[in-house]
């Protein structure tokens, strides 16, 4: 039988009972609830569209303030203005929080809550008021005053970058990091747990009767690996459907352009990993023990997302040395490109330098696989791992022509 | 026909097998026996590839085992398992495509299979909610679904009830009927006795008794006599090489060897008393066993 179609079936097997199992569903229907959350919840806390605030003027048209804190406010927000007959109305409508700001005889009225940009605004109509009065106390034309206030007008330039910080594709390298932090953890840690309940109900001896052991690897890895994929696919499709859906207008594009190196990234971390979480997996005999052996690569795979997520702004040192480490720089790179900071240069080098990595991994990893995979009692340790490592290459069972 | 050559395996200072050596040709049935420990299970291991001897070979009709010709064995290991969570039709006929049938194949075997083996109402159960003897049942579908040319049993017996002996027993001769090499290992010897032709006796690692059941018994020096004399008393006493193993009341068991003048011996008896009944027979296959394994 052609070793392809042993991986196939075995990829199948892992991919599809896995599919069916209840803690899959489950773990799947979670995830959909949280990206949903994450991108829906915004609008129910008012935050973007459903931005509504009352102002105030006494004794006149509150038109003038209208527009002007409308110009300032997030678009879809809603201002309305109303007129109140004296302060001591506007204090009683204040304290009963009926409005939000005041303005009246020159002075504002704000409470704590009142957003402190439209404080500023506000404050700046009623002075540019007040200097408007005192140039025409001091004699000077309407022209004349209207020179002088233009002069407060200070042009501001950013200097750097494409004008503006790009603030959308910082906060998608965040989620990059997120992402790939808990993909390659959870479906490594799928892989693991795989191994060694094969290992623990004995099911491994029977099949290694029938196929090798870097064979039934190799399946395990796929089936596993394409599962995830469908996995984040659907999370991420129904993720990108929702933010579409409350119009989040934004994010589609960036997430286009970035969906690709997260993606290209996130296979290359998981072949990474995969082989050494079922390395570690055959070292050990029971269920209880998986979680131990797990946690020395958790924290591995930790140390690139902690950084990446600290370091959000982008340009960070730190992040550029640990995203040139192999083995963390799947993680650490999709954060980088999305942050717009990686150079073409540093993208080619990480990634012959993780492939290379990937090849060592599986060479090793897969030979802890095969030595330990039969082992039963003794409990595993690394040196016992290092040890099960043959000096020279073993005699290898026959291959099939 | 299966021939395994002088395989040797040593785990540190523990000697699994040393200079192990037998075959097994198509259509028999091979009972494998030895004391615990004596790598009866190691020995089933290296056939399956899943032990990589020191030295020595395992061939499959005069070449070596690939990958592909192991796909034509069948194996049920000393420590059961299957996937726990997976229904057993599904894991059946996957073990089935595994051992490189085609799918539709797979599942028409399956069916055939669990209905053989008494399954048929619970295809759609996962193994573990299965009962003890089912999963035992479901074990063995997996080693017979691809109609394989060996068949590897480690210890099949243990743990059945005597009807589940009775059918298991049916079915192996079967197989064997069928043209299938079926070794199997056992510590109920007479169950070995009744049901093969032949027995291979392995202790400490190497095979010490190997031969047709009947002719290791009559190769044995040993014979016993089973007699019942009434009023006979002890009439046994003053003969020469004749040992009583048992008594009880006019009923007695003695051990004499293969030369012994076994007229003297009647005549002795039909003097003391009246002779109800008087056997010569060689050693059953159990005192072949442990006189085989006690050095």
């Amino acid at each position: 039988m052609s070793p392809l179609r042993t991986v196939r079936l075995i990829a199948r097997r892992d991919f599809m009972e896995r599919l069916r199992s209840r803690a899959f569903q489950i773990s799947t229907g979670i995830s959909l609830l949280l990206v949903v959350g994450v991108v829906v919840a915004p609008t129910f806390f008012g935050d973007v569209a459903g931005l509504t605030a009352t102002v105030g003027v006494v004794g006149e048209d509150p038109a003038d303030l209208v527009a002007a804190l409308e110009e300032i406010a997030p678009p879809g927000a809603t201002i309305d203005g109303v007129t109140f007959p004296d302060e001591a109305a506007a204090r009683t409508a204040l304290e009963d929080g009926t409005v939000d700001l005041v303005v009246t005889d020159g002075a504002v009225l704000a409470t704590s809550e009142t957003p402190s940009s439209f404080l500023a605004a506000a404050t700046s109509i009623v002075a540019a008021q007040r200097v408007a009065e005192r140039a025409t106390e001091l004699g000077l034309t309407p022209q004349e005053a209207a020179d002088l206030l233009s002069a407060a007008d200070v042009p501001v330039e950013r200097i750097g970058g494409d004008g503006a910080p790009d603030l959308a594709a910082q906060g998608i390298a965040f989620f990059a990091s997120v992402i790939m932090f808990i993909a390659i953890v959870t479906y490594g840690q799928w892989i693991l747990l795989g191994v060694v309940e094969e290992k623990a109900n004995r099911v491994v001896e029977l099949v290694l009767g029938a196929v090798l052991p870097r064979r039934l690897l190799a399946g395990k890895i796929i089936g596993i690996g394409a599962l995830g994929i469908l996995q984040l696919l659907v999370v991420g499709v129904v993720g990108f459907g929702a933010a579409i859906a409350v119009g989040a207008t934004g994010v589609p594009t960036v997430i286009g352009t970035i969906a690709g190196s997260v993606i290209l990234w996130f296979l290359l971390g998981y072949a990474l990993y995969a082989t050494a979480y079922a390395a570690a997996g055959s070292l050990v005999s029971r269920t209880e023990e998986a979680q131990n052996a797990a946690f020395p690569l958790t924290m591995i795979v930790m140390i690139p997302y902690l950084i990446a997520v600290t370091a959000l702004t982008g340009g960070s040192d730190l992040l550029r040395y640990v995203s040139y480490v192999p083995i963390w720089s799947p993680i650490a790179m999709p954060v980088r490109m999305a942050a717009g900071d990686a150079a073409p240069w540093e993208v080619a080098f990480t990634l012959v330098m993780t492939m290379a990595t990937i090849y060592v991994f599986v060479r090793i990893g897969g030979r802890i696989y095969e030595a330990n995979i039969l082992r039963t009692g003794a409990k595993g340790s690394l040196r016992v791992a290092l040890r099960s490592l043959p000096a020279r290459p073993s005699p290898r069972r026959p291959r099939d022509r | 026909m299966l021939r395994l050559t002088d395989l040797s395996k040593t785990y540190g200072d523990v000697v699994a097998l040393d200079g192990c050596s037998f075959t097994i040709e198509r259509g028999e049935m091979v009972g494998f026996l030895g004391p615990n420990g004596a790598g009866k299970t190691t020995t089933m291991r290296t056939i399956f590839g899943l032990v990589r001897p020191d030295s020595g070979t395992v061939t499959w009709d005069g070449a070596s085992i690939t990958p592909d010709v192991r796909l034509r064995f069948g194996y049920m290991p000393e420590e059961r398992g299957l996937y726990p969570k997976m229904p057993i039709d599904r894991q059946i006929a996957w073990f089935a495509e595994l051992h490189g049938m085609p799918a539709g194949r797979a599942r028409d075997a399956t069916a055939r299979w669990l209905g053989e083996l008494g399954l048929s109402e619970r295809t759609n159960a996962k193994v573990e909610e299965l009962s003890h003897g089912n999963q035992q049942r479901a074990q063995l579908a997996a080693a017979l679904v691809h109609d394989p040319e060996l068949l590897v049993l480690d210890e099949p017996f243990a743990g059945l009830d005597p009807i589940g002996v009775e059918s298991l027993a049916g079915l192996l001769a079967e197989r064997a009927a069928a043209g299938t090499a079926v070794l199997f290992s056992s510590h109920q010897l007479d169950l070995v006795e009744d049901l093969c032709e032949r027995a291979v006796i392995i202790d400490h690692g190497r095979v010490v008794l190997d031969g047709r059941i009947t002719e290791l018994r009559a190769a044995s020096r040993r014979r016993y006599i089973d007699a019942e004399v009434v009023g006979g008393g002890a009439w046994w006493t003053g003969l020469d090489h004749v040992e009583p193993v048992h008594v009880d009341g006019d009923r007695v068991r003695l051990l004499t060897d293969v030369d012994v003048d076994l007229q003297r011996i009647v005549d002795a008896a039909a003097v003391a008393g009246t002779v109800r009944r008087l056997s010569f027979e060689p050693p059953s296959l159990s005192e072949i066993f442990r006189e085989a394994v006690a050095t």
